[in-house]
C-alpha cells in the first residue's frame, strides 16, 4: 500500500526511510509491507530527500547549520525534505508527531504511537534555534548515552557533544553514592575510547555532527595525556620537570594545581608564545585527524582562579591569550583547508573579555557562553538591568551570582566579535534541577531561559547535564528541546500535551502533585538563596520547615491516586504513573532529610541523607533509565554537607 | 584510513556497512573518519555485496535460502560479500569475528572488541543448515526480544519466528510469579501487535527472514478473534451460537476445548471450513508481503480432534494436508511465494495415510518434537521402533527421542521436501540443568544428528533470554548450525575464555560439578525411584544436592577476586555466578525436599524462594527469563502425574 523513496544515497536519508518504515507499520499493522527504494525521480509514494532535490526553496542562512523541515504529504505520500541530511531525519519525526506520535522519553517505553490512519500534512519551518545540544555529563552508562542519542534525534535536537565522557562513564560503573547496592565495576580508558567510537557512528548514521573537546588541551599541552587524569590526582603519576616548567605558576610554585592535583583545573603559562603555539597544534592535530567532528570545543583549564602569575602572564589577561591562541588554530586550520569549527567558551576567568584581542575570522567560530555560577531563579527579560562590569583581578575575581552579571560579560564578548554566533552552554540538567524535586518551577525556567536566548541574541544552546533527566517524567528534557525548535511555543500547551500523553486523563492530578511538591520544597530555598542567617549555611531557615512538613501529605495524598493508575492503557503512562510512586518516597525522604537541615541541624540531616542515599539506591536498577542517581545525590550532598562559613 | 564501498545499494547491505564502520571504529578508534560510499565499480576499501556482484561463484541451492560467506581482506579493505543481502551482513560479522570480535550475548555489555590493527581474512563458508532460526517464547519484554533479534544476526542466524506473541510479552510484563516485588503492568493485544511490526522492521534491516503465523489462525478460521483468547479463558466471554457447529465434537459436544480457543480444533472434515482456514491464511500473506515463511498449525495441545463420523473417516494429518493443498492452490493462484511451514505435533504427529502434498516446494515440514527425551540423541546406533498406529483423542505423547522420530519418518517417507526441527531446548527443559553443560552438549549432540534424520536446520522455541549464568548454550546453538564439524571443546574454551578471562577453567569446573549435582536426567523426571510417588522421588539424590551448597561456597570465594574484569563481559558473566549460586543453592534446597516426597513443603519453599530471588530480577532480567524459569520449576514441584502442557 505504502512506499518510501530515497532521493538520495546517504545514510541519513537511508536511516529516516527505515525509520518512516518501522513507525508507518507500527501505526497500522494491517498496511502490509512497505517498500524502499532509491529513486531520484520518483513522483509518487512517500519521498524522502533535501529541499534542492524536489526544487525546494531553502531560506537556511547555512544550510549545514540550519534545519529546516518541509512536509508536504497526503494520505498516500508526498514531500519529507530537509535543509540537510539530518533535517530529512527531522522531517520523518515531524510527520510522525503532526500525526499524533509522541517521543516522551527514552527507549520504546517513552513512546506513544497512536494505531490510526495516516492524515495529510502541510508543515514548513526552520527551527527557531540553531544549535539545539545536550552533552553527556551526570553518571551515564553506555546503553543510557545510546538512548539518549536516539531520543534526542526524535525531538529534533541537532548535535550532541562528547566532551571528555571518560570520567562521567567512570562514575556511573563505580556507582558513586550507591557501593553499599551495587559494588563498583571499573572501566579501562581503552574501552571509554571504544564506546566514543560507538557513539560517532550513533550521531553519524542520524547526520547529527557531534562536537568533542572540553578542558583537556592545556594537560596535552604540558605534556601529559588526559586520560591519566585520577592517577595524577592519586599521586600514582608525577610531573616530571619539564612538564612542571611548562605549568601555570600559583603561589610561586608551578605544577599542577594545589590541593586538587588535577590536571584538568592546571593551566599552561600562556605568555610562552611557544606553549601557545604546542597548544594550538595539540587542537589541529586532533581536528586533522578527525576530520568527522564538526565542532571542537576549546577552552583552558576548568574551575577559576588558577591561572599563572609570572610576571609575563600578569601583562596580558588569560582572555587576551585565549584569543590569541584561538586565532592561531583558526590560521593553521585555515593552512590546513580544514573547516572544522571551533568553540571557545566565555568561561570562569575567560568570562572577562579580552582587552585588546579579537576573533580575526568569525566563520571559525561559535562562542560558548557558560554562566555556571548564575542564578536558576530568573531569566534575563527585556527589562532585566545589566550591571556595570568588574575589573578582572587575576586568581581573585569574584564569582557573579547573578544572571545579568554574567550576560554582561558575555556581551563585551559580542559586542567585541558581532560576526562570531553564540550558544548559551548551560546546566539545568547537572545540579540544579535536582533542586526543585517537583520539577515544575525548573521546566518553566528553561522555557523562560530559551526564550531568553533571543533577547541575548544567541543562536542556541548547548546543555551540560545528565542524559537521564527523566525523573518523575522528562518534560524538563522535552520542554527544552520543543522551545528550542519553536520560540513561539506556549508553556501551558506543552504542559497539557506532554503530561496528557504520560499520565492520560488525570493528567491535572498529576500535575498538581508535582507543582505542590516544587512549591513545597521551593527552588530557590533549595539553591541556597533563602536562609535567614548566612553565617548559619545557605540552607538555614527554620521556618520552611512548615512547608517541608508538607511533602508528607502531599505524597500521601498522591499515593492515593497513583495506586489506581498502575496499569494504564500505553506503555508511556504506566511507566510514568509507577515512577511518580517512587517519587514519592524520594520527595518524602529528602524532606525528612531537609527538616532537619533548614533547622541548622547538620550532622543529623547527614545522618538521615545517607541512610536515605542507601535505601532509595536499593531501587537504581528499576529507576536507572529515568533517574541519574550519581548526579542526583551528588546535587543533593552538596546541599546537605557542612559548609564552610563564608 | 578506512573506507566502505557499497557495490550494490540495499537496506541490508547498507546497514552491513554501518556495522562495519562502528566495529572498525571501535577496534581502531584513531583512525579517524570511516566514509560510507555506494560504488558499484569500486576497487578499493571494504567492497561489501553480492557474490555475483564480484563474480564469484556460488554454491548455494538456493540462494534466498542459502547463506554463503565469502570474506577476502587484507589489512585495510578487500571484498566482503554474501550469497544474499543477510549473509552480507553475516560476512561483516564473521570477518569480525576472525578478528578477534566476540557477540557473547545480546548487549553492548555481551561484545568483546579488541583494540588492535586489521588481520587479513580469507575465509569462504555456505553454511552447514539452511535453517537457523529462533522463536519469541518465554516472558520476553519488547527490549528483549529487540536485543535479541541483534544478536542474533550477529551469530548468523538467518530467521526468527514471530508468532502468538501476545502471551510470552504479558507474561513479563504480568510478571507472574514475581508479583510481589513487581506489581503487574498488563500490555494489551493492540500494543502488541505495534510491536510485532517492530519487530519486522529490524528484521528486515538486518535482511533476516521473518517468520511468523503459528496456532491462532485456526481461531480466525472459526471466526473467533485470537485478541478475545484471555476474554474466553476468564469465562468472560461466550462462543456465538454461529461458531460452535464449526468447532471439533468431542465426546458428542461442540465447544471450546478448556475454554481456550487456542486448544479447540475446526471439525476438519467440513469443506467450507477448510476452505476458510485456507483463505485466512491467504488472505494474511497476500497483505503481509515481508513474511518469508508461514507457519500454519492446527490447536495448541493433543487429543483435541474433532469426533464426529465424517472425521473419524481419516487422520486429522489427511485433513491438515487438504488444507495445506488448498492454501498452495489459493497462494498459486495469486502469485504469492511464500514457503508454508506444516508441523508434525500432537496429534499431527501421526503422518497423513491418504492424502498427499501437490507442491512439495511450497512447504518446510517441521518435526515438533515436544515430549522428547532430553537426556539422549539420535545416534547412527540408535533403534528406531516401528510408529505406533493413531488412536483418535486416545494415543499417549511418545517419551522416548527414537518413537517421537519414529512417527516423523513416515512424514518423511511420503513428503519429499525440506525438513527442519521445531525444538524445544529454549524452553522449560534448560532450566532442569542449572549447571547447563550437560544441556550444551545435548544441543551440540542433537544438532550433529539432524543431518542423519535428514533435518536441514532448526528453530528453537524458548526463552531469549537464555543466558545464565552465560550465553554458551544459545552459542553452541547458532555455532553449530552453522558449522556442524566444529570442535565442542574448542568452541568451549574460545566462548568461556571471552566471558571468564584466564581462570575460565575453574568456571566450567564449577558449572560442571552442578550439573552433576543436579543430575539432568532426574530433573527430567526419568530417575524416580518409584514412579507412584512422583517423577522427582527419589531419597538417594539428597546427598548430591546437598553439595551444591559447597560448591556454591567455593565459587563465591572466587568471583570475589573477579568482580572487576579488563572487559565488561567478563565483570558481567563473574557477576551472574553470585546470582547463579544462590538461584542453585535454593533450586537444591526445593529438590531435596521433592526427592524425599515432601512436595507440598517443597512448593512453599519454592514459592518463598521465589519472592526472594525475585526481588534482583532488574538485576538479572537481560539474562535471565524469571518467568519461563519459574514455570519450569512450578512443573517440576508442583507436578501431577503425566506430563501436561
Amino acid at each position: 500500500m505504502y512506499k518510501i523513496y530515497k532521493l538520495n544515497l546517504s545514510q541519513p536519508t537511508a536511516f529516516a526511510a527505515e525509520e518512516l518504515k518501522k513507525y508507518l507499520r507500527m501505526m497500522m499493522p494491517e498496511c502490509g509491507d512497505i517498500e524502499i527504494a532509491y529513486d531520484p525521480k520518483a513522483t509518487d509514494g512517500f519521498r524522502l530527500g533535501l529541499l534542492e532535490e524536489f526544487g525546494l526553496p531553502n531560506e537556511a542562512p547555512d544550510a549545514n547549520l540550519d534545519d529546516i523541515v518541509h512536509i508536504d504529504t497526503d494520505e498516500k505520500g508526498g514531500i519529507l525534505a530537509g535543509s540537510n541530511q539530518r533535517s530529512v531525519v527531522f522531517a520523518v519525526y515531524r510527520f510522525l508527531k503532526e500525526n499524533g506520535c509522541r517521543f516522551l522519553f527514552p527507549g520504546n517505553d517513552g513512546e506513544f504511537i497512536p494505531r490510526k490512519k495516516i492524515e495529510p500534512v502541510k508543515y514548513h519551518k526552520m527551527a527557531d534555534h540553531r544549535f539545539r545540544v545536550h552533552t553527556t555529563e551526570g553518571d551515564p552508562s553506555l546503553d543510557q548515552v545510546l538512548k539518549y542519542i536516539d531520543y534526542q534525534t526524535k525531538n529534533e535536537m541537532n548535535a550532541y557533544a562528547l566532551y571528555q565522557i571518560e570520567h562521567y562513564h567512570v562514575r556511573y560503573y563505580e556507582h558513586r553514592f550507591n557501593e553499599v547496592n551495587r559494588q563498583p565495576e571499573p572501566i579501562s580508558h581503552e574501552l571509554i575510547e571504544q564506546w566514543e567510537a560507538l557513539c560517532q557512528t550513533e550521531l553519524a548514521k542520524r547526520g547529527i555532527p557531534f562536537y568533542a573537546g572540553g578542558h583537556g588541551w592545556t594537560a596535552k599541552t604540558i605534556g601529559i595525556d588526559p586520560k591519566y587524569r585520577w592517577e595524577y590526582r592519586r599521586g600514582e603519576m608525577q610531573l616530571t620537570d619539564e612538564q612542571r616548567e611548562r605549568c601555570a605558576m600559583l603561589g610561586g610554585v608551578r605544577g599542577l594545581k594545589p590541593k586538587a592535583h588535577d590536571m584538568t583545573y592546571t593551566n599552561f603559562c600562556l605568555s610562552k608564545p611557544e606553549l601557545r603555539s604546542r597548544f594550538a597544534d595539540v587542537v589541529v592535530e586532533y581536528a586533522e585527524s578527525n576530520p568527522h567532528v564538526s565542532e571542537i570545543s576549546v577552552t583552558f583549564a576548568d574551575t577559576s582562579h588558577n591561572h599563572c602569575e609570572c610576571p609575563e602572564c600578569q601583562k596580558t589577561t588569560p582572555s587576551d591569550f585565549y584569543v590569541m591562541c584561538l586565532n592561531e588554530i583558526d590560521e593553521k586550520l585555515t593552512k590546513k583547508g580544514l573547516k572544522t569549527r571551533i568553540q571557545p567558551a566565555a568561561y570562569v576567568d575567560c568570562m572577562f573579555a579580552p582587552k585588546t584581542e579579537r576573533l580575526k575570522n568569525p566563520n571559525r567560530f561559535t562562542l560558548l557562553y557558560c554562566p555556571i555560577g548564575r542564578n536558576y531563579n530568573v531569566s534575563i527579560d527585556l527589562n532585566s538591568q545589566l550591571p556595570p562590569l568588574k575589573e578582572y583581578i587575576r586568581n581573585a575575581w569574584e564569582r557573579p551570582t547573578r544572571t545579568e552579571e554574567y550576560y554582561a560579560h558575555v556581551k563585551q564578548w559580542m559586542e567585541q566579535n558581532p560576526d562570531v554566533p553564540v550558544m548559551c552552554y548551560e546546566y539545568h540538567y547537572w545540579l540544579h534541577q535536582y533542586r526543585d524535586p517537583g520539577m515544575m518551577a525548573i521546566a518553566r525556567r528553561i522555557f523562560e531561559d530559551n526564550r531568553s536566548l533571543k533577547i541575548m541574541n544567541m543562536d542556541g544552546c548547548l546543555e551540560d547535564g545528565s542524559n537521564r533527566s527523566f525523573f518523575p517524567n522528562g518534560f524538563v528534557d522535552w520542554i527544552y528541546g520543543a522551545s528550542l525548535l519553536d520560540a513561539d511555543l506556549q508553556f501551558e500547551d506543552a504542559v497539557e500535551d506532554y503530561f496528557s500523553h504520560i499520565y492520560g486523563k488525570d493528567w491535572k492530578k498529576a500535575r498538581d502533585y508535582l507543582e505542590k511538591m516544587s512549591a513545597a520544597f521551593d527552588h530557590a530555598y533549595m539553591c541556597g538563596q533563602r536562609s535567614v542567617d548566612p553565617e548559619r549555611g545557605d540552607f538555614y531557615n527554620p521556618e520552611h520547615v512548615k512547608s517541608l512538613e508538607m511533602v508528607r501529605e502531599i505524597a500521601a495524598e498522591g499515593r492515593e491516586f497513583i495506586k489506581t493508575h498502575l496499569a494504564m492503557p500505553t506503555r508511556p503512562q504506566t511507566v510514568s504513573w509507577r515512577l511518580l510512586m517512587r517519587h514519592t518516597e524520594w520527595c518524602e525522604r529528602f524532606a525528612e532529610v531537609m527538616i532537619e537541615k533548614c533547622q541548622g541541624h547538620d550532622l543529623y540531616a547527614m545522618e538521615l541523607f545517607n541512610k536515605f542515599a542507601e535505601d532509595f539506591g536499593k531501587y537504581d536498577y528499576e529507576t536507572e533509565n529515568y533517574l541519574d542517581f550519581g548526579m542526583a545525590m551528588s546535587s543533593l550532598m552538596n546541599v546537605v554537607k557542612v559548609h564552610p562559613k563564608k | 584510513m578506512f573506507q566502505i564501498n557499497m557495490v550494490r545499494q540495499n537496506t541490508t547491505v547498507t546497514f552491513a556497512a554501518e556495522e562495519l564502520r562502528k566495529y572498525l571504529g571501535m577496534m581502531v578508534p584513531d583512525c579517524g573518519k570511516i566514509e560510507i560510499t555506494y560504488d558499484p565499480k569500486a576497487e578499493n576499501g571494504f567492497r561489501l555485496g553480492l557474490l555475483e556482484d564480484f563474480n564469484l561463484p556460488c554454491e548455494a541451492k538456493d540462494v534466498e535460502q542459502d547463506d554463503v560467506v565469502h570474506v577476502e581482506t587484507t589489512a585495510d579493505g578487500g571484498i566482503i560479500a554474501g550469497s544474499n543481502p543477510r549473509s552480507v551482513l553475516f560476512a561483516v560479522y564473521r570477518f569480525l569475528k576472525e578478528n578477534g570480535c566476540r557477540f557473547l550475548f545480546p548487549g553492548a555489555d555481551g561484545e568483546y572488541i579488541p583494540r588492535k590493527p586489521i588481520d587479513p581474512v580469507t575465509y569462504h563458508k555456505m553454511a552447514d543448515h539452511r535453517q537457523r532460526a529462533h522463536a519469541t517464547e518465554g516472558a520476553p519484554s519488547l527490549e528483549h526480544v529487540l536485543l535479541y533479534i541483534d544478536y542474533q544476526a550477529k551469530q548468523e542466524m538467518n530467521a526468527y519466528g514471530l508468532l502468538g506473541l501476545h502471551p510470552y510479552h504479558n507474561r513479563f510484563y504480568l510478571h507472574g510469579y514475581n508479583e510481589k516485588n513487581r506489581p503487574p503492568e498488563p500490555v494489551d493485544y493492540s500494543t502488541v501487535e505495534q510491536w510485532l511490526k517492530m519487530c519486522e522492521a529490524e528484521l528486515a534491516k538486518r535482511g533476516t527472514q521473518i517468520w511468523e503465523g503459528g496456532h491462532e489462525f485456526i481461531m480466525k478460521a472459526v471466526g473467533i478473534d485470537p485478541a478475545d483468547r484471555p476474554l474466553y479463558k476468564k469465562k468472560q466471554k461466550t462462543v456465538p451460537e454461529e461458531v460452535l457447529p464449526r468447532l471439533a465434537m468431542m465426546n458428542g459436544k461442540r465447544g471450546l476445548r478448556k475454554n481456550d480457543p487456542q486448544y479447540t480444533n475446526f471439525c476438519m472434515s467440513q469443506p467450507d471450513l477448510r476452505r476458510r482456514y485456507a483463505e485466512v491464511v491467504v488472505e494474511e500473506l497476500e497483505k503481509n508481503e515481508q513474511v518469508d515463511q508461514f507457519m500454519v498449525w492446527l490447536a495448541d495441545t493433543n487429543n483435541n480432534h474433532c469426533e464426529c463420523e465424517e472425521c473419524q473417516k481419516m487422520r486429522p494429518s489427511d485433513f491438515y494436508v487438504m488444507c495445506l493443498n488448498e492454501m498452495d492452490a489459493l497462494l498459486t493462484e495469486k502469485g504469492i511465494k511464500t514457503k508454508i511451514q506444516p508441523i508434525s505435533y500432537v496429534d499431527t504427529m501421526f503422518a497423513p495415510e491418504k492424502v498427499k502434498f501437490n507442491n512439495p516446494d511450497r512447504f518446510v515440514l517441521q518435526y515438533a518434537p515436544i515430549s522428547r527425551d532430553y537426556t539422549k540423541s539420535i545416534t547412527p546406533e540408535s533403534v528406531i521402533p516401528e510408529a505406533k498406529p493413531y488412536v483418535r483423542n486416545n494415543w499417549e505423547m511418545p517419551q522416548s527421542t527414537e518413537e517421537g522420530y519414529g512417527l516423523f519418518k513416515k512424514w518423511q517417507e511420503m513428503y519429499p521436501g525440506d525438513c527442519m526441527v521445531y525444538e524445544y531446548h529454549h524452553y522449560v527443559h534448560q532450566y532442569r540443568d542449572p549447571g547447563m553443560l550437560t544441556f550444551a552438549r545435548r544441543f551440540y549432540e542433537d544438532i550433529y544428528s539432524w543431518k542423519q534424520c535428514g533435518m536441514n536446520g532448526c528453530i528453537e522455541d524458548g526463552s531469549n533470554r537464555s543466558f545464565f549464568p552465560n550465553g554458551f548454550i544459545d552459542h553452541i546453538y547458532g555455532a553449530t548450525l552453522w558449522n556442524r564439524d566444529l570442535d565442542y571443546e574448542a568452541e568451549l574454551e574460545d566462548y568461556f575464555l571471552h566471558c571468564y578471562g584466564p581462570d575460565w577453567k575453574q568456571v566450567r569446573n564449577y558449572l560442571e560439578k552442578m550439573s552433576v549435582a543436579f543430575d539432568h536426567g532426574y530433573m527430567c523426571g526419568r530417575r524416580s525411584a518409584d514412579p507412584d510417588k512422583g517423577e522427582h522421588y527419589d531419597p538417594s539424590r539428597v546427598p548430591a544436592l546437598q553439595s551444591v551448597h559447597e560448591l556454591a561456597a567455593e565459587i563465591r570465594a572466587l568471583v570475589k577476586d573477579h568482580m572487576a574484569m579488563p572487559t565488561r563481559p567478563q565483570t558481567v558473566c563473574w557477576r551472574l555466578l553470585l546470582w547463579h549460586a544462590k538461584w542453585c543453592e535454593g533450586m537444591a534446597d526445593i529438590m531435596t525436599q521433592k526427592c524425599q516426597g515432601h512436595t507440598k513443603y517443597a512448593l512453599e519453599m519454592l514459592q518463598k524462594f521465589f519472592d526472594e530471588i525475585g526481588a534482583g530480577e532488574f538485576e538479572y532480567e537481560r539474562y535471565f527469563d524469571f518467568g519461563l524459569a519459574a514455570i519450569s520449576m512450578f512443573a517440576i514441584v508442583n507436578k501431577r502425574p503425566k506430563v501436561e502442557f
